[in-house]
């Protein structure tokens, strides 16, 4: 029974982490990233969660952003994100933020956390869980510092913490 | 040499299936927002509808299933039902033990046909007599009495309902199921009630009832659904449906099946050795029990099934029509027409079990609701021949069946007065020479039946739930009244846990054959002649229940039902030898002359029994269920002689007193009490679904029986126990376009699930699924 029970929650977490990365992979939708980042791969980095990285490396077998293909590294540090188009870091790495958000500075990339008031603390959008409701926050003017240009859906369905 | 019906057959699914993809890559590009889609089609979006959703479609998407296992678990495991107390609530809520069978529980599972798709559902036996043809039983009671003729194996005591219709068969009790015109792809779900339910049902309602809902049209786009599979022994299956909308409200459903099912054996079991034999072997070898010696064995067997390979074949095609009229009116019409031949067990008494039955029927079924009234009438009519190979077993059938319920409600309580009317003719005179009374009626008979019943439900500090349910109803014949009625009671200790307890008691309704049998067997032409007379004054049968159950969610991904019952049964009615008599005349007048009755007797069958059933939904893409029914059946006041003993004791008390009718005695100083066999002591089920990349759907199910002791009048046999495995693996490979193999009976065990009947062994199925 342990052992179903352990499957049971593991299981209804990874249908949570799976729709997670396909909100991820639908804010590359709603993100606008200067000129000069729009050739090669989109890369996306993935800190602290494999489930999630597995199911963007999923997503990349079939979908573009625009015309780039989609390359997905993970990894626990924040060290090698260096070159990404969108760093997603997990609740359990958030103490990572700090200096993910230094060294990523002005890089074009999005950073996206998960957890409650997140977005107020430099990410550019947050996952945050109301009960059964999967939410986001969204800062604009951390997406802008970034260098980057967010739709208007983006802040009508977000959480606006500007 | 060529099968140029089975070559044609497959040429024309061939080319259905071509114009099917043709018009599904057409249809590809259509697809409604996510702000349009109903619950069901929300639930079919494919992985890669998901990617392709605009971000505030993917939010809806995601917050009104994705997310939530409490949704997650309600979809899949606390499903809608309206059987259990005729009134839509989630089945945790439940007064009754009952389980309800989606329609994607069967699509995964693989289950070729109803009667299969009830293996899903604890507290079901399901036994293939010959491929594609099955017996089912609700917690048993097979075969009761035994040590008489085939017709009591068939289950008498369960009220099979299509959307409310009863397609029971009044002529010898029971259902037929290759008779139903509908097929799984018509199934929208199955809704299981176990224990007696005659006071919300109606009579035959004894042992539970399934009520099959068919599926409506629920958009005005057009929509159209193909299946088609074909497997070894020349098996072929294939569905048909189309929705659409027609002016501003009216929404139709056409749907058309057909299946063609081939045997694993060429030959047929006989009683004449004990062993299966060829067609020609019964048609060549001598009688022994002709005195004259000069008929053979069987005459004509291949009018039995002109095709040996041949289990069975069908077809059927329906019409639903639903009218929205305003919020508070809405009807429904439905119709529809189904001609099959099967290969099964005789309900009769002759030397090879397995005979052909052959009908033809059409329906036609209204719904009205209109402002808390809810009417339905409809009609059923048809030729029945029950077995091909006896003269006097075809006839004209017409079956009227109409009520009226209101549902009325006042705070906590409602209250659901209703009547009811039903009539069933059956003819078999344009089929027989009257005069002779070679015919089993040699007459238009009638059963009827007026019905009153209220319903009451109240629910006291939102937790305790009391209903009552009263019925009374008044046959024709016998002339008689029944009341029957139901108690449940209900307590919500909170959301994750329900104790429950019912107390019910429901009859059997009479029959034809056991009314009005009127039939002259000519056993030996102008030699043995034996009379088969009706009894228009039998009791009939009445089955009393205690049963207390529990549900719970230990944790919100799972859901548990616990069952334990007692049933006390009376009344039963039986067919017994009477009397025997040596004429003394020579031929042409008889010899001998026998007369077969129909009586009550003094058997009381006590049955107690535990059932479980575990659902797991780990997430939309895994999910388990498990379920066994543990029971005990024992007789009471048994009379454990068979009939053909009785009829060799007659010829020998005839013989000592020839020309005076020898009347057999039954002494209850003979009878004993014992276990009865014929019902499995253990069966159940379990089965696991997973959604591989949302491309792939593996399902593996496994269905078990304990070993059972069949007895009839000639012999006796054991059914072993069985266990089936069956695997489906279905991929998706455009929209919901799907390609599929499916194995039933994995393991390969061919042996016989039903006495003197069919191997059973491994069926392959390959075959598309297309919706466009």
């Amino acid at each position: 029974m342990l052992v179903l029970f352990a499957g049971i929650m593991t299981g209804a977490n990874a249908q949570k982490e799976r729709f997670k990365a396909l909100f991820i992979y639908n804010f590359t939708k709603n993100i606008e990233w200067p000129p000069q980042v729009k050739s090669n791969h989109f890369i996306i980095g993935v800190v602290g969660n494999s489930d999630i990285a597995a199911e963007l490396q999923t997503i990349a077998q079939t979908q573009k952003v625009g015309n780039q293909t989609i390359k997905v590294i993970n990894g626990n540090s924040t060290d090698e994100l260096e070159f990404c188009h969108l760093v997603f870091l997990s609740g359990n790495k958030t103490a990572q933020l700090p200096h993910l958000l230094t060294k990523l500075s002005g890089k074009q990339t999005l950073i996206i956390t998960d957890g409650k008031n997140l977005a107020a603390k430099g990410s550019g959008i947050s996952f945050v869980q109301d009960g059964d409701k999967l939410k986001f926050e969204i800062c604009r003017r951390n997406i802008e510092k970034q260098g980057l240009k967010s739709s208007s859906a983006l802040a009508n369905l977000g959480i606006v913490v500007d | 040499m060529i099968d140029y019906r089975n070559a044609s057959r497959r040429w024309l699914a061939g080319m259905l299936m071509t114009a099917c993809v043709a018009f599904s890559a057409y249809a590809q590009d259509s697809a409604p927002s996510v702000s349009q889609m109903n619950e069901e089609q929300i639930h079919q979006l494919s992985y890669n509808d998901l990617l392709q959703l605009s971000l505030e479609d993917l939010l809806t998407v995601a917050n009104r299933f994705g997310m939530s296992a409490d949704e997650i678990l309600e979809y899949f495991l606390n499903k809608d039902i309206v059987a259990a107390s005729k009134k839509s609530e989630k089945t945790m809520e439940a007064p009754m033990s009952s389980t309800v069978i989606s329609k994607e529980q069967i699509e995964h599972s693989g289950a070729t046909n109803i009667p299969e798709a009830l293996r899903l559902a604890p507290g079901v036996i399901v036994r293939e007599k010959t491929p594609g043809n099955y017996d089912v039983h609700l917690r048993g009671y097979d075969n009761v009495p035994s040590n008489n003729i085939m017709t009591y194996s068939e289950n008498q005591l369960t009220l099979l309902m299509i959307d409310n219709r009863p397609v029971y068969s009044h002529t010898f009790g029971g259902t037929f199921w290759e008779m139903l015109p509908v097929e799984v792809s018509d199934v929208e779900r199955i809704e299981i009630v176990r224990g007696p339910s005659s006071a919300l049902y109606g009579p035959n309602a004894v042992t539970g009832a399934i009520n099959i809902i068919t599926k409506r049209a629920t958009d005005k786009k057009v929509a159209v659904n193909f299946d088609n599979a074909l497997g070894n022994n020349n098996s072929h299956l294939a569905n048909i449906a189309t929705s659409f909308g027609v002016g501003n409200k009216l929404l139709a459903r056409v749907s058309g099946n057909y299946q063609w099912n081939g045997r694993f054996n060429n030959d047929f079991y006989t009683f004449y050795d004990s062993q299966y034999h060829t067609q020609e072997f019964l048609e060549t070898t001598l009688d022994p029990e002709d005195i004259t010696k000069r008929t053979v064995l069987k005459e004509n067997a291949s009018a039995r099934e002109p095709n040996v390979r041949r289990a069975g074949e069908k077809y059927g095609a329906n019409v639903a029509l639903t009218y929205p009229a305003s919020d508070k009116i809405n009807f429904t019409l439905m119709a529809g027409a189904q001609k099959s031949a099967v290969l099964t067990s005789m309900l009769g008494n002759r030397w090879a079990p397995l005979s052909t039955r052959e009908s033809q029927t059409q329906y036609i079924d209204l719904h009205a609701d209109i402002h808390g009234f809810q009417a339905q009438i409809n009609y059923n009519t048809g030729v029945n021949e029950y077995e091909k190979l006896v003269h006097g077993f075809k006839c004209d059938i017409d079956v009227i069946n109409a009520s009226l319920e209101y549902d009325y409600t006042i705070h906590n309580l409602t209250l659901r007065p209703g009547v009811s009317f039903q009539k069933a003719n059956y003819n078999d005179m344009p089929y027989v020479n009257v005069d002779l009374h070679d015919g089993y009626m040699n007459a238009d008979c009638e059963m009827s039946t007026k019905a009153a019943s209220l319903r009451a439900d109240y629910t006291a500090f939102g937790k305790w739930r009391l209903i009552g349910a009263l019925r009374w109803d008044q046959y024709n014949i016998p002339d008689v009244n029944h009341f029957t009625y139901q108690f449940m009671t209900s307590f919500k200790i909170n959301d994750n846990h329900l104790l429950r307890a019912s107390y019910s008691r429901a009859n059997r309704g009479p029959f034809i054959t056991d009314t009005y049998s009127n039939y002259t067997w000519y056993k030996i032409p102008n030699v043995f002649h034996i009379y088969y007379m009706g009894n228009k004054n039998l009791k009939l049968p009445v089955m009393d229940m205690m049963e207390v159950g529990y549900r719970v969610k230990p944790v919100k991904y799972i859901q548990a039902d616990f069952e334990l019952y007692r049933t006390e049964m009376n009344d039963f009615s039986w067919f017994t030898d009477d009397s025997l008599q040596y004429t003394g005349k020579t031929f042409p007048d008889p010899a001998m002359l026998a007369w077969i009755n129909y009586h009550n007797f003094d058997l009381k069958v006590i049955q107690s029994g535990f059932s479980a059933n575990i659902q797991v939904a780990i997430n939309k893409n895994l999910t388990m269920d498990l379920h066994g029914s543990i029971q005990q059946t024992e007789l009471k006041d048994f009379f454990p002689v068979t009939t053909f003993a009785m009829i060799q004791q007659l010829q020998a008390d005839a013989m000592v007193s020839p020309y005076k009718k020898a009347a057999y005695t039954i002494d209850p100083s003979t009878f004993v009490d014992q276990s009865h066999e014929a019902t499995p002591s253990f069966y159940g089920g379990a089965s696991i679904n997973y959604v591989l990349r949302d491309k792939w759907n593996l399902n593996t199910s496994i269905y078990h029986y304990g070993k059972q002791t069949f007895a009839m009048n000639r012999e006796s046999t054991v059914i072993d126990a069985k266990t089936l495995v069956n695997l489906k693996v279905s991929y998706n490979f455009a929209k919901q376009n799907k390609v599929f193999i499916n194995i039933r009976n994995l393991l390969g065990d061919d042996s016989n699930e039903f006495a003197f009947a069919d191997k059973i062994g491994t069926k392959f199925f390959a075959g598309v699924q297309l919706q466009f």
